[in-house]
């Protein structure tokens, strides 16, 4: 049902590949977008991903983090990806300048369940740097954009500045993704919408409840109460997909840190199907 | 080597053949590695000759003890299981995975050479042959195979011991793991008081039998064998209830036992390293002085470790009835829905080396005593 | 295109698609549609508002000012959902003031009319109420949610 990510043609799943840095474009503070290249073509060449996958990015001597591909996988030999400042690696990749080199392994995980998406109405829900793993689904979705209903992303951050991909909106709103965009706490210039994502979805209109796909990923009390939502309003839970975050040591399922219960988000997950993940979500410690 | 079963036809091996046995491996290029006797405990290490087996010693064993004491024989394999386990030689508890060179053309990538030392282990119990197969699930049975471990365990030549005796930590038979060594490999002793009985279990193994001085076995001989496994059985008093096991356990996450295991463990980890089917690790960054030469080093890492569920933004299991029910559920239900097997063999190591002698048979009894429990499945009351 | 009937969107609307057409009758009765344009105040912090709104299309936004930062948008509210329902909950005036943000269709309901017919109705009060109830527990949920500030490692 999820595949298990096709990896990278190299026996040895521990041996990262050479990136360099092609570029870097600043989103908000503390997040930045960056665009690798493999060093070695022929790896260029069968490098290919799944909407939803990520990768360990290496830097030698600090250590690898787990960061999901941002952009749109069906454009080949682009491969982006948006990452937060949120310690060590991520620190040390943020002070790196284009043409700087490091190692990535990958692709890694489950992917966003776009062939079940088309054919329905599809509602993405997630909020802050939650969009940048959902952004390659955004891309394959306006990719088969005929083949689906109703597209609709919910997308909330703490406040205005902490909102990625803002002058993207208006392309993909063009393209036919309905965008809707709130933040916690507004700011004297702000004149969109204040409250919380789930809120958006409880007055949002669903049409066909039982033909629509939920997408959310974000932190998981958000989750929870977007999939709530969800199912009050119909939403089969088959359908309400969401992706998980734990401490990611190896990423092939191999060093045990992902346990999520029966899962290991790294090669089960992340993205995992809500049903058989909800009973654990609310447990506390677990 | 290759387990499949190609004879089950049993011979005698005397004693004072037992060193050509050695002798054969070591001749074949392997690095023997049995049972001997250090710093008061039986454990594992390099042996070339029978005179390091740990003759004439046993060991005593109950929760949070354990001693070796002199035995009135002089038999070769008179214990049961100790602090070590096989894991430390197929797992290793520190491996360079790979390693990055800085150079003018950026970070050069590369892992070793797979490791071409060839392991022969003299003394594996039935519940080590369980647990070497079900850590073969973990590290090669999925989508991602673990070189380290798939190159010294396809190195690997097996010989296993049965079992005479049982301590009282011992629980192999509700596990359904032993104490009779039943397949998994390349040959299988049974100790008597003048020699083994000596079978094959795989090509290899017969092929090194085929060498040895052996003897054709009298009935006499068989049921001795027999009567000393059976002891093994018999002697067993600890059980472990595994019906239905992985729901009531996850079905139970907030049961109060949890609270009251977690406030006597301390979190040090002895159980994760002691038992022969924890694979928790973490990788590390070894560097250099110029920071231009680093090597990834692998090592045994713990659930029981409050930086194993670290994420910047908060640790997900940040007490220890956190991290002391995530070991239990994990060993004994969700490694069902991984792997298709229980992570517990039933050795009774953890029960034996924890310092305050927390034994899981006991807490999974209390966590019973409640038998309502939740579908997980469907978030009902089953 | 012409303008939807009180009684087809009250079939719609959160607050009001899951009661019975008969109830929904009832309100549709006792309703007044009007048009916000932005900037139109809705209710004024501090004062009674006499009128319960259900929001049709459009946004209306909460402000509370705070001595010192002036007006605090606290929420924004959309199709579906109601505001200024604090003389019927017997509250002393409005909590916020409420600002329409763009052009806003609202229903709205008279205080006295809306308390007679769920008073001297029960079979429409009671799911009436029912509604409100699950309106506020919504409401208070998602002002939860504000309040664990689930963005915060995410803020420089
Ligand atoms: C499947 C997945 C996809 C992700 N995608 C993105 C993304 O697209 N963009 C982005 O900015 N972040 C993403 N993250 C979070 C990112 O992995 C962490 O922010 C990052 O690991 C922090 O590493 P650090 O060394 O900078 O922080 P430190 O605090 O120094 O962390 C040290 C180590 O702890 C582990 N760790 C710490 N935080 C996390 C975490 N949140 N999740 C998993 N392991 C962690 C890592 O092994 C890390 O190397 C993702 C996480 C997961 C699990
Ligand atoms: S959990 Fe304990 S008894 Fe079971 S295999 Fe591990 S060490 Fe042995
Ligand atoms: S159960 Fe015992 S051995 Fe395991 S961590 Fe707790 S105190 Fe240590």
């Amino acid at each position: 049902m999820n595949p298990v990510s096709p990896c990278l043609p190299n026996a040895d799943p521990w041996l990262a590949h050479t990136v360099r840095i092609a570029s870097i474009t600043d989103e908000i503070q503390d997040v930045a977008t960056y665009r690798l290249e493999f060093v070695d073509a022929a790896i260029a060449d069968e490098f290919s991903f799944l909407p939803g996958q990520f990768n360990m990015l290496y830097l030698p001597g600090v250590g690898e983090a787990a960061i999901s591909i941002s952009s749109d996988p069906q454009q080949r030999g682009v491969l982006d990806h948006t990452v937060r400042v949120a310690g060590n690696v991520t620190g040390e990749l943020a002070r790196l300048n284009a043409g700087a080199t490091f190692g990535l392994r990958g692709p890694f995980g489950s992917a966003w369940p776009i062939d079940e998406c088309v054919g329905g109405d599809v509602v993405i829900v997630t909020g802050g740097i939650g969009l940048a793993p959902l952004r390659p689904a955004i891309h394959e979705l306006l990719n088969r954009r005929d083949e689906c209903g109703q597209l609709t992303l919910l997308y909330g951050a703490r406040e205005p500045s902490g909102l990625l991909y803002t002058n993207e909106f208006d392309d993909w709103r063009q393209r036919g993704f309905d965008v809707a965009v709130t933040v916690d706490r507004g700011t004297d210039a702000w004149k969109g919408n204040v409250g919380v994502v789930p809120q958006l979805l409880d007055r949002m209109p669903l049409e066909n409840p039982e033909q629509t796909t939920v997408l959310c990923c974000g932190p998981e009390v958000m989750m929870w109460f977007a999939a709530r939502s969800a199912l009050g309003r119909g939403v089969p839970a088959e359908r309400i997909w969401v992706s998980l975050e734990r401490n990611m040591n190896c990423a092939i399922g191999l060093c045990g840190h992902c346990q999520f219960g029966p899962s290991f988000i790294c090669k089960d997950g992340p993205v995992l199907r809500y049903d058989q993940v909800a009973p654990l979500l609310r447990v506390e410690g677990f | 080597m290759s387990t499949e079963t190609t004879t089950e036809t049993e011979v005698f091996l005397p004693k004072a053949e037992l060193q050509s046995l050695i002798d054969c491996l070591l001749g074949d290029g392997f690095t023997v590695v049995g049972p001997t006797v250090d710093q008061d405990a039986i454990v594992y290490g390099e042996i070339s000759s029978v005179d390091a087996l740990p003759r004439g010693w046993t060991d005593r064993q109950e929760a949070a003890k354990y001693r070796l004491e002199r035995r009135d024989d002089d038999a070769l394999f008179g214990f049961v299981v100790g602090p070590h386990s096989w894991k430390k030689y197929l797992f290793p508890p520190l491996t360079t995975l790979a390693s990055a060179q800085k150079t003018d053309d950026g970070w050069q990538m590369r892992t070793p050479e797979p490791d071409s030392t060839k392991y022969a282990f003299l003394g594996v119990r039935a519940c080590e042959l369980a647990a070497i197969g079900i850590q073969d699930r973990v590290f090669t049975g999925g989508p991602y195979v673990d070189p380290v471990y798939d190159t010294r365990r396809k190195n690997a030549f097996i010989i296993a011991v049965n079992c005479t005796q049982a301590a009282p930590t011992c629980f192999c038979s509700s596990m359904n793991t032993g104490p009779q060594c039943s397949s998994g490999f390349d040959l299988a002793l049974t100790e008597l008081a003048d020699g083994f009985v000596i079978e094959a279990g795989s090509d290899a193994g017969s092929s090194v039998l085929v060498r040895l001085a052996t003897q054709p076995i009298s009935t006499e001989q068989t049921s001795q064998a027999d009567a000393a496994r059976q002891q093994a059985v018999d002697q067993q008093t600890k059980q472990l209830d595994t019906a239905n096991i992985r729901d009531v356990l996850l079905g139970n996450l907030e049961h109060p036992r949890w609270q009251e295991v977690g406030a006597k463990c301390l979190g040090c980890t002895n159980c994760t390293m002691v038992c022969p089917t924890c694979f928790c690790s973490s990788v590390e960054e070894v560097s250099d002085l110029a920071g231009e030469n680093v090597e990834r080093q692998r090592h045994w890492d713990s659930c029981f470790n409050l930086s194993f569920s670290y994420m910047s933004h908060g640790t997900t299991r940040n007490t220890i009835t956190h991290r002391y029910r995530q070991w239990l559920t994990h060993k004994l239900a969700s490694w069902h829905d991984q792997f298709g097997t229980s992570g517990c063999v039933g050795c009774g190591r953890c029960i034996t080396w924890c310092p305050v002698g927390i034994d899981l048979t006991e807490e999974v009894a209390a966590i019973r005593g409640n038998e309502d429990y939740c579908d997980l499945t469907t978030g009902e009351e089953a | 295109m012409a303008q939807p009937t009180i009684t087809e969107q009250l079939a719609k609307l959160q607050f009001t698609k899951d009661l019975s057409e008969l109830t929904r009758t009832a309100l549709a009765g006792i309703a007044q549609q009007r048009t916000l344009i932005a900037g139109d105040i809705v209710c004024r912090e501090g004062q009674s508002s006499r009128e319960l709104f259900l929001i049709a299309s459009g946004h209306v936004a909460l402000d509370m000012f705070v001595p010192g930062r002036g007006q605090v948008r606290i929420l924004t509210l959309g199709p579906g959902e109601v505001l200024a329902w604090s003389s019927i909950v017997g509250n002393h005036g409005s909590t916020a003031t409420g600002t329409a943000v763009e052009e806003t269709h609202v229903i709205a309901f008279r205080d006295e009319e809306f308390m007679q017919l769920c008073q001297s109705n029960h079979d429409v009060g009671y799911p009436v109420m029912r509604e409100l109830a699950k309106a506020i527990s919504r409401r208070l949920v998602s002002t939860r949610l504000q309040l664990l500030d689930l963005f915060a490692h995410e803020s420089a």
